[in-house]
Formats: C-alpha cells, sequence, structure tokens
C-alpha cells in the first residue's frame, strides 16, 4: 500500500525554538528519512520551503487568477510530505510515531494513495 | 528548480459533480500529468484518497496519541500534489494553470522544494 | 549634471542592467550604492567622468566583483565571476527596466511588497522615502522589503519581459501598481498631508517609461493619459489651509494645460485600434472634465456614456455611484438619488456624502444633514472630514 505522510507545522512556532534545536530537529528529521530508504519503505520525500514563498491560482469567471500567499490562512501548514510503503496502515502508523519532528510540534496526516488510473473512492 | 503543485479541492462541489463529470476531470488530470512528463517536468505525482481516510499522529503532553483524521476540517482540501523541475516560477505557474480540475472549483498552490 | 539628479534619473536603470548580469537584487543594489558613495567621495576632486553613467556601471561592477570575491572564499561563486568578468556594455538596457518591473509586479508577490520593491528598485526612493509617504514604520517596509527579495530569489520568480500572450495578463499588476502609488500620492486615504507630490511624480515618471517601452500596449497610455489629466489638477484640489476644493469649485485657470493636452492625446491614442480599456476609460472622463469651460458646461450625457462602458468592463459599486452622480448632472437630482439609493457600499463614506450632496441641492436639508452626519461617521481623511463638517454646518444653518 502507499501513503503520503503530511507533515504540518506552526511555521512561527518552530521558528521560535532556539537554533540549535531547529537544527537538531531537522537532523533527526533527515536521519528518520534516510533509516526509511534503507529499509524501503521511502519511495521519496520533499520539504517544502516556508509558505510565505507561496502562489496559489483559482479559476474566477473562467480566467485562471495567480495571487501571492499559501491557499489556506491557517496557523499550521503543510511543511513536506515523505511517500511511504508499507503493507498496512499499522506499520505506516508505526513509522510516523517515530517522525522526530513530533517532539517540536508538528501533526502528521496519513492518507493513503490513489494509485494508477483509479477513480477514488468519495 | 523544483516546485510542488498542491491540488486543493472544494468537496462541496465535487461532489456534486455526476459520475461521468468525475470520470472527465479525471482523465483530463491524468493527461496533463501524462503532458508534463513529455515535457520532461514531471517527477512524481500523488493522488490522495478523501481526508476521511485520514489518520493523525500527534505529540500531546508529550506522548505521540493517534487520533481519526482529517487534520483541518475544511471545505477545500489538499487532493494530491504533482512534484515538477523547471525553469522558474513562470514556468511552474504556466504548468499550473493548465490544470484541468481549475475548472471544477480546484486551486493550486505553487511551492518551491526544499533542495 | 548634479549627482543627485543623476541619482534620480539614472538609478533605477542602472541597477536593472546590473541585477541582470548579477542574478542577485541585493548585491545588485549594494553595489550601485558603493558606487554612488564612491562618486560622492571622487568626483567633487578629480572632476566629474566624461560619461558619468558608464563611470557608475563600471564601478558598480567592480565593486560587486569585490564583495563576491570575499564570499567565494567561502563557497562556490565561480560562474558569477566568470559572467562578471566578461566585457559588457556600459549604458542601460531600456529592455532591463522593463525586466525589473515585471520582476517586481510579480502576480505572485502582495501588492504592498510589490509597490515597495518598485518604488525602491526603479524608481531608487529610499525605505525611509517610502515608509514616509505609506505611514508605515522604516522596519517594517525594510522587512517587507526583503521578505519581497527573499521570495524572488528562492521562489524563482524571472527576470523577464513576459512573452506577447502572457502580457495583457501580467500587465495588470504593474499598471495597479502604478496607479496605486499615484493614488497615494494624490489623495491619502489617511494623515494630515492630502497631496504627496513625489509619488505622482514618480508614478507619472515610470507611467512614461512603460509607454515608451512597450509602444505597442494601449492601457499603459491610458494610465499615463488618466495620471496627466488627474494631476494638471492637483494644485487647486486643495485651497491655502489644506481644505478639500471640489471639481466644481476650482479655479480651472490654473489648471496645468500641458498636462491637459498630453493627456488628452494620448486617451485618443489609447481609445483607438481596439476595445477600450479601464484605464482609457477612466482617462477619457478625465478629460472630459479637463476640457470643459465650466462645471455646469460640461459635457455630463458623454460622462454618463463612459461611466456606462466602465460598469460593464469592471462592474462596480463605486463606479455605479460615480455614474450615478454624472446622471444627477445630466438628468437632474432626482434621476440620481433614484440610482444612489439601490448602490450597496457599506462603510464607504462617498456614499452618503454624494446623497447629502444632492438632497442640499434639492433644498431637502433635515435629509442632507442626516446624510452628512453619516458620512462623518465614515469619514479617515482629515481635509475630507473638515469639507464634510463645513458643508453639516451650512444646511444646519439653513443656507441653500
Amino acid at each position: 500500500m502507499l501513503y503520503t505522510l503530511l507533515i504540518y507545522l506552526d511555521e512561527k512556532q518552530f521558528a521560535s525554538l532556539p537554533a540549535a534545536e531547529q537544527n537538531r530537529v531537522h537532523q533527526a528529521c533527515g536521519a528518520w528519512h534516510e533509516e526509511l530508504v534503507r529499509s524501503g519503505h521511502s519511495r521519496g520525500a520533499n520539504g517544502l520551503q516556508p509558505s510565505a514563498l507561496t502562489a496559489t491560482l483559482r479559476e474566477r469567471d473562467g480566467r485562471v487568477v495567480v495571487t501571492d500567499g499559501p491557499f489556506a490562512e491557517t496557523r499550521e501548514i503543510l511543511g513536506g510530505f515523505e511517500l511511504l510503503e508499507c503493507k498496512d496502515r499499522t506499520e505506516a502508523i508505526a513509522i510516523a510515531r517515530r517522525f522526530p519532528a513530533l517532539q517540536a510540534g508538528a501533526t502528521l496526516e496519513l492518507r493513503p494513495n490513489v494509485i494508477g488510473n483509479e477513480c477514488r473512492a468519495g | 528548480m523544483h516546485y510542488l503543485l498542491l491540488v486543493y479541492e472544494n468537496t462541496e462541489r465535487w461532489s456534486q459533480l455526476p459520475d461521468t463529470g468525475k470520470r472527465q476531470v479525471s482523465d483530463a488530470c491524468y493527461q496533463w500529468h501524462d503532458g508534463l512528463t513529455r515535457l520532461g517536468q514531471a517527477r512524481a505525482a500523488v493522488g490522495l484518497h478523501p481526508p476521511e481516510t485520514a489518520t493523525i499522529v500527534r505529540n500531546r503532553g508529550g506522548r505521540i496519541e493517534v487520533v481519526d483524521g482529517p487534520f483541518a476540517e475544511t471545505k477545500e482540501v489538499l487532493g494530491g500534489f504533482e512534484h515538477i523541475e523547471c525553469k522558474d516560477l513562470d514556468a511552474a505557474l504556466a504548468a499550473a494553470k493548465t490544470f484541468p480540475a481549475l475548472k471544477a472549483g480546484f486551486a493550486m498552490e505553487v511551492r518551491p522544494v526544499l533542495v | 549634471m548634479p549627482l543627485d539628479e543623476l541619482y534620480r534619473r539614472e538609478y533605477g536603470r542602472i541597477l536593472a542592467s546590473l541585477i541582470r548580469r548579477l542574478r542577485d537584487i541585493t548585491l545588485a543594489e549594494d553595489a550601485l550604492q558603493e558606487a554612488f558613495a564612491a562618486a560622492v567621495r571622487l568626483w567633487p576632486e578629480q572632476g566629474p567622468p566624461e560619461n558619468p553613467v558608464a563611470w557608475l556601471m563600471v564601478t558598480a561592477r567592480h565593486k560587486a566583483i569585490d564583495q563576491l570575491r570575499r564570499r567565494t572564499l567561502a563557497e562556490n561563486k565561480h560562474e558569477e565571476m566568470i559572467t562578471l568578468a566578461t566585457p559588457e556594455e556600459n549604458a542601460p538596457v531600456p529592455q532591463d527596466t522593463l525586466r525589473l518591473i515585471f520582476t517586481c509586479c510579480h502576480p505572485s508577490l502582495a501588492r504592498e511588497a510589490q509597490v515597495a520593491l518598485t518604488l525602491r528598485t526603479v524608481c531608487g526612493l529610499s525605505t525611509e522615502e517610502i515608509a514616509r509617504a505609506f505611514l508605515v514604520p522604516v522596519p517594517t517596509l525594510a522587512q517587507r522589503l526583503v521578505r519581497a527579495k527573499t521570495k524572488i530569489r528562492l521562489a524563482g520568480i524571472p527576470y523577464e519581459v513576459p512573452d506577447d500572450d502572457e502580457l495583457p495578463e501580467r500587465l495588470e499588476p504593474v499598471l495597479a501598481t502604478l496607479y496605486l502609488v499615484f493614488n497615494e500620492g494624490y489623495s491619502a486615504s489617511f494623515g494630515p498631508e492630502l497631496v504627496r507630490g513625489n509619488l505622482c511624480a514618480e508614478a507619472i515618471r515610470l507611467g512614461r517609461q512603460l509607454v515608451e517601452l512597450l509602444p505597442e500596449a494601449r492601457e499603459p497610455r491610458g494610465l499615463l493619459a488618466l495620471m496627466l489629466l488627474n494631476d494638471s489638477r492637483r494644485a487647486t484640489r486643495t485651497d491655502a489651509t489644506g481644505a478639500i476644493v471640489l471639481l466644481e469649485d476650482q479655479d480651472r485657470s490654473r489648471w496645468d494645460r500641458e498636462r491637459i493636452a498630453e493627456g488628452a492625446a494620448l486617451v485618443e491614442s489609447a481609445l483607438r485600434g481596439g476595445p477600450p480599456g479601464l484605464y482609457a476609460v477612466q482617462a477619457a472622463i478625465a478629460a472630459l472634465h479637463a476640457q470643459a469651460p465650466t462645471w455646469s458646461e460640461t459635457d455630463w450625457p458623454q460622462i454618463v456614456q463612459l461611466y456606462g462602458i466602465l460598469l460593464r468592463l469592471h462592474p462596480s459599486p463605486v463606479v455605479a455611484l460615480n455614474r450615478a452622480a454624472a446622471v444627477a448632472m445630466a438628468e437632474g437630482c432626482e434621476r440620481g438619488l433614484a440610482l444612489m439609493a439601490g448602490i450597496d457600499l457599506p462603510g464607504y463614506h462617498l456614499l452618503p456624502a454624494a446623497r447629502a450632496d444632492l438632497l442640499r441641492r434639492l433644498g431637502r436639508r433635515p435629509e442632507a444633514a442626516a446624510a452628512y452626519r453619516e458620512a462623518l461617521a465614515l469619514v479617515n481623511n482629515d481635509a475630507e472630514r473638515r469639507y464634510l463638517e463645513g458643508r453639516l454646518r451650512e444646511v444646519e444653518a439653513g443656507k441653500p
């Protein structure tokens, strides 16, 4: 099964941590990811630049409008993701529990992926 | 440059579409992805099952808890993303602008990726 | 040419060319500042160089190379060094100014960032000047500029003029930014000083550049015309005490005829060759006002017609309000009042103010007083407040 772990974090809160702590969390997350690559669970990962660097596109009256800033004005924003291949959700949750940034206030959302051209549920 | 095109969908509008309409939009999105692959821009694409299928893992007072998702109870939810590599932001915006589901009320967020 | 005048005229153009070579706005800004500082030091001693612009460009490039050399020790910046070492033209390339304008006004930057960045880089205004003009604390504005430049770098906002098929869409934020700068100077939305001529002058200067650089585009001409025509009346918009003088009461003999002639000619050419654009139609309205010998001899029926076109292009209650005011002049106050009754503009002081004005003309004084009070509860600008208070006193005193 393919899952996506969506990593949400409060950018302000994270930025308020001491630099040494931020570096420690970054390094721990890197090690967590490397371990998943070695064990064959990771199918790729991306960290995102801060939400301030975002542009959002919407269609309004038949034309696409580009605006500054993230789509959702929320305190916690998507900071990155990890693609997991696991035998089941239990295994994926076990991996998620070990994610080091949880201790620094991050939240993970685990969502199953749509495979190939299958029409998704719902 | 690497960019992530995050797809946000309006679940209300989507659920009102007839099945044939859903199929049409969804097929057009696959074609859009194939087009980006031919241009050599597509790196990875992920479609997500709806937010009801989500599980949340978080830290509450020092212990990790696992609860039913989704993370944010909003009308517009993350439906998937496309990782592309291209020259600059304008090239990424040009790819995003042709995303067929924008016509079905979806929005797309373009974020540069840390490399 | 004195150095400060040279700075005003050439800063943005030289900077634009440096940015293209350096691919780094901050580095280019620092290098150009250093070059101007060197000029302040050296020119009085040695006499100004034969070609001051070329001198500044070469000096700035050397300053940038020095900086990069210091950086190269820490990082790998060989590529940039090679690009810089190659010989190049020593005069600014006009196309670079256009690149810089489109980068500063990229739609993925917030409008306030677009405005600040354009004024700082293209116009060469200092952070302090911009902060003062927009009543923002200097550190806030400085941070806004740093963030915008970081976003340009990290988000990969290109330094290019958009292709022809993208151009109309990408021009919109550019024109909107210019018009915002102009309006900020023309009628401050708050604060004590009504007219801040410097911003108007910068917006017009930039508008001229844009028209020159994009001779095919019609809307830049429309916008330039609109700014010139409004600016032609700037001196008569307030009296010696800073109080507002309405268009109706302004001394038309003091309007700037040169600006009016230039603006009117631009309107003509902006309206030719395709469907009318938003700015061109507004400029056409401004031209009719500017060319009317008196308020009552204004061509009101045509102004009503133009507002009708504007309303179709850009349906908005503010445009509907302006149209209703013109209808009142063309067809009578009652007709205008009836139209205003159908306009919904919560929190906008000019709607009750316009209604009050028509009621006063009709001699319906108690209703006029109530509408003036409604407008006074919403107004922010000191000069407008004083005007409305004056009118309220008049209708309360029973003056016609």
